[in-house]
């Protein structure tokens, strides 16, 4: 029933319904902030912003294979992942600063910017499955593809982690 | 089991950090689709305040072009007026020895072809008439000649007449 609504929605959209488009963002509107606000708190306002933007622009490239989210949420990690692509991977000496005092804080910083280094294919099932807790199976199905690709891109993601934290200083 | 185990420690701090920052909740009110929906209406405003005013600029250049158009026209006929003035006014300008030796050229050809004319026309009246008159004169001499022989004629008739008279 709410894929139906959805796919009105997404066709009332396209042919320049400005309400429908509204509407649509709102149904995504928090889950996608609250993506961009684990992986990049200082821009996550302009991320939406910008996703916003795109998927305006763009709505009537839309073809409807995936659910609106899978694919605006797509269109946010493709922006993320701009945005740091060309920035260099250097993490800051957090322990020389005072409010961020433990061994966490200096994990969850490294962890936002290998993610918003990490490339979108990988970088959107870690989300999909850590912030967004949704299972293997899930996940397969949002992004049409087979469980074991999931599987197999969870943990080549988690290696790519892994070995980018490790490729600068130790803690 | 041993190589779950392996994975497991092998990412666990991974999956702590990230589990500590699925926990991090942000308190921020989210508003952006309102905010969006009135970029949306001040970027259509603005797109249609542009698409007039380049329906605008484009009325403006037509017309203009129009103007342009007609005023050149206008000085193109003034100017082709003024040409024809100064052409005609312009011929007196020609030397005038050359514009008289030109007149004297000329005017003899004309009086030479009109005296020429003239002269065949009455060479050839004369000759009409001339031929005419010889006719006439040849017609009314025979006329006479004629009569004369006719009054000789009733001479002779009257002087036979008189005979069988007598």
């Amino acid at each position: 029933m709410e894929n139906l609504k959805e796919n009105i929605l997404v066709k009332l959209a396209q042919s320049g319904n400005k309400e429908a488009f509204i509407a649509l963002l709102k149904s995504v509107e928090k889950k996608l902030f609250r993506v961009a606000s684990i992986i990049s708190p200082q821009e996550a306002d302009d991320i939406i912003q910008e996703t916003f933007l795109q998927a305006y622009l763009s709505i009537k490239k839309f073809r409807g294979n995936s659910s609106f989210y899978t694919w605006i949420y797509r269109i946010m990690m493709n922006i993320i992942y701009k945005k740091n692509r060309r920035k260099k991977l250097v993490f800051k000496n957090y322990y020389s600063t005072s409010y961020l005092d433990n061994e966490d804080e200096e994990l969850k910083e490294r962890l936002r910017e290998c993610l918003r280094k990490l490339h979108p294919m990988f970088s959107e099932i870690i989300t999909l499955f850590y912030f967004e807790d949704y299972t293997i199976k899930e996940i397969s199905e949002l992004l049409k593809i087979k469980e074991g690709t999931v599987k197999s891109r969870l943990f080549k993601a988690k290696k790519l982690l892994k070995k980018m934290i490790e490729k600068n200083e130790p803690f | 089991m041993e190589l779950n185990n392996k994975m497991e420690k092998e990412f666990e701090k991974i999956e702590k950090g990230l589990k500590l920052l699925k926990e991090e909740k942000s308190e921020k009110d989210v508003d952006f689709v309102n905010e969006f929906a009135r970029f949306i209406e001040t970027k259509k405003e603005k797109e249609t305040y542009l698409f007039w005013n380049l329906k605008l600029g484009l009325a403006f250049l037509v017309v203009t072009f129009l103007f342009l158009n007609l005023v050149f026209l206008k000085h193109k006929l003034d100017f082709e007026k003024e040409n024809l003035v100064l052409i005609t006014k312009k011929t007196p300008e020609i030397p005038v020895s050359v514009l008289e030796k030109k007149q004297v050229d000329e005017r003899p050809v004309l009086v030479k072809t009109k005296k020429i004319e003239c002269k065949k026309i009455e060479k050839e009246e004369k000759e009409i008439y001339t031929s005419n008159r010889s006719s006439l004169e040849e017609s009314i001499i025979i006329s006479e000649e004629i009569n004369k022989i006719l009054k000789l004629f009733t001479f002779n008739l009257k002087m036979e007449a008189e005979n069988a008279e007598i």
